[in-house]
């Protein structure tokens, strides 16, 4: 049905497209912002070992602690600003999840003293508007005898931190956007004081508060919360099933199209596969 | 090199794999990947796919054993399936 130099023609074209993509994130004007290292620093290495390594002067931020200021680049250099950091050392340093623990996109990257690290972490969290907004939500939600008095008394702590950090910044506490962000076992200077860093979130370290929170179904769907399709890109559970599924369901659909040539039954599932894979392995 | 890059290698790994052994077995026997029966096809790409691509996985990728396993069992399932002739196959 299919001629071999059609055949050829589409893996070459499949190897294109892989090249492409890795010149596409080589070229990324963000991702240049990453300094290269003399000493690799193998993946899986913790923001704990990077804060131990480098003496604790790493600041770490994460993304969303304010998403709002990157946007902006005049807000930014504001925030920079007022945090004392001079732009040239800010380097953005993109990390896939921090459930386990933090991969470093890329094995060489070098932070020296004064450097602070712009943390991407692609973590499920959901936006609940203003200080304000979450008290009173917050609060309605434990009403209703679906949020323990500890869990209300840590999340409000968190809310008061985060009024207290915005009045510090000199902005109006109105405009804050708080977030809130699931536990984690690692932080700068370990789980207890990971959210005492973080600015404009909450990082929730008690895993029943997360659990109490996320009950909240109503709040979570009125939020801003992550795609559940980030589980396939954001777990190694997602991406090998991701992988295998998307070669089969390829594999099934070009076997059937081609009338069962077992060679187009394998490009097909080669492609769906990489491209699949290109996809959720390329964040990392 | 990207980090997706080793993991396009695995897969191509795999699916070189995958055609070889399509090839040899079509040649050598007719009642499994019978040309033009492409239902016989997808149920012995299946059953390759699940056991070539979690070992190619295993040795460039993600070690992932709670995933990998299972595919590997269930793609000789389906090949210890796969294997038993069909109407047509015994016919030849």
């Amino acid at each position: 049905m299919f001629s071999k130099k059609l055949i050829i023609v589409l893996l070459g074209l499949l190897f294109l497209f892989s090249c492409s993509q890795e010149s596409a994130f080589v070229a990324s004007p963000e991702k240049g912002q990453i300094s290269i290292s003399e000493t690799p620093i193998d993946q899986g290495v913790t923001a704990r070992e990077i804060g131990t390594a480098h003496g604790n002067l790493v600041k770490i931020f994460m993304n969303n602690l304010f998403n709002d200021a990157l946007q902006d680049p005049a807000a930014k250099a504001r925030f920079l600003a007022n945090n004392g950091v001079d732009s040239q050392t800010f380097k953005t340093v993109f990390i896939k999840s921090v459930n386990e623990y933090f991969v470093l996109e890329g094995k060489n990257v070098r932070m020296t003293e004064g450097d602070y690290v712009y943390l991407e972490a692609n973590v499920p969290r959901f936006r609940t508007g203003s200080s304000a907004e979450i008290r009173a939500r917050l609060r309605s939600f434990h009403e209703q005898g679906r949020l323990s008095d500890h869990a209300l008394a840590q999340v409000i702590a968190g809310v008061d931190r985060i009024d207290q950090a915005v009045s510090k910044q000199g902005l109006p506490i109105e405009d804050a956007q708080v977030l809130l962000a699931p536990p984690t076992p690692y932080g700068p200077n370990g789980p207890e004081e990971f959210d005492v860093q973080v600015f404009n979130a909450i990082a929730v370290n008690s895993a029943q508060t997360w659990s109490e929170l996320m009950a909240d179904t109503d709040w979570i769907n009125d939020a801003e919360l992550v795609g559940w399709w980030h589980w396939f890109r954001d777990s190694e559970k997602g991406r090998a099933i991701g992988t295998i599924a998307a070669d089969a369901v390829g594999g099934i659909a070009f076997c059937v199209l081609s009338g069962g040539n077992p060679i187009w039954t394998l490009v097909g599932g080669a492609g769906a596969s990489i491209v699949f894979a290109n996809w959720a392995y390329q964040g990392m | 090199m990207s980090t997706s890059t080793p993991y396009i290698i695995a897969i191509l790994v795999a699916h070189a794999l995958i055609g070889l052994i399509f090839w040899r077995i079509s040649l050598r026997s007719r009642r499994f990947f019978l040309r033009g029966h492409h239902r016989v096809n997808v149920l012995g790409y299946l059953s390759l796919l699940g056991i070539i691509l979690p070992a190619v996985f295993l040795i460039f990728g993600d070690k992932e054993y709670v995933v990998w396993l299972p595919s590997m069992i269930i793609g000789f399932i389906l090949l210890l399936i796969g294997l038993k002739p069909t109407k047509e196959g015994r016919a030849l």
